[in-house]
């Protein structure tokens, strides 16, 4: 590859790990790692669940009408 | 390096115990600053002693005992309007006073914590909230006790 080329190597990607946000009874909010997540909801914590989410349960079922 | 004195550090809450006491637990919680410090609590846990007396020799000898949290008083001039002290003010009057309180020497703009500042983490409970007794000597304030429940966590402020 040419210094003048300016196509560009492909960048190496590191992958940051993710949050989940979680909510106490008292309704504190926490956002542990995914890998860290079970000791939270061993204590009761539970995932919160993003507005934009649609539960498969939620979605009308047609062929049953 | 020299002995640091302690002005400028900071004290941050949640109304939470982390799921482990370690600095991933304390780094998943999220955390309010209470403005208005003027003594953050004395973080460090305490050893009893068992005695072990031998009738023998005439001598007692100690064992390690049990560890326990330290209880210290938190005391804070009033900040009108701010939401730490009110979460203060309500977790000490709560049943049980669950608390995590982050203790921080920032660097950042009004001494915020940047990645890679030192913090210090530690579980617990509030309780006996207690206004300062009005007369011509003292200002407005309050203070509270907090109990630790666990090992203190030394950390750095995470990215």
């Amino acid at each position: 590859m040419s210094i003048f080329d300016k196509t560009k190597e492909p960048e190496e990607t590191i992958s940051k790990p993710e949050r989940v946000e979680i909510v106490n009874n008292n309704g504190v909010i926490a956002r542990p790692f995914e890998s860290d997540i079970q000791p939270w909801l061993d204590q009761g914590w539970k995932r919160v669940n993003k507005p934009d989410t649609i539960e498969v349960e939620d979605i009308e079922d047609v062929d049953s009408e | 390096m020299s002995t640091q004195n302690n002005i400028g550090k900071t004290l941050y809450i949640s109304a939470a115990l982390p799921a482990t006491n370690n600095d991933t637990g304390f780094e998943a919680l999220t955390w309010t600053k209470v403005n208005g410090v003027q003594s953050l609590p004395q973080l460090g846990v305490s050893g009893a002693n068992i005695d072990v007396p031998d009738l023998q020799t005439g001598f007692t000898a100690g064992v390690k005992g049990a560890m326990s949290g330290n209880e210290s008083t938190c005391a804070f001039r009033t900040v009108a309007s701010d939401t730490g002290q009110a979460l203060v003010e309500t977790t000490a009057n709560s049943p049980n006073g669950e608390v995590s309180v982050k203790l921080v020497d920032g660097s950042g703009t009004d001494q915020a914590p940047v990645t890679g500042d030192p913090v210090q983490y530690a579980q617990g409970y509030f309780n006996s909230y207690l206004e300062n007794q009005g007369d011509t000597t003292t200002h407005e304030g309050f203070s509270v006790s907090f109990k630790q429940n666990d090992f203190t966590v030394d950390d750095t402020e995470p990215a």
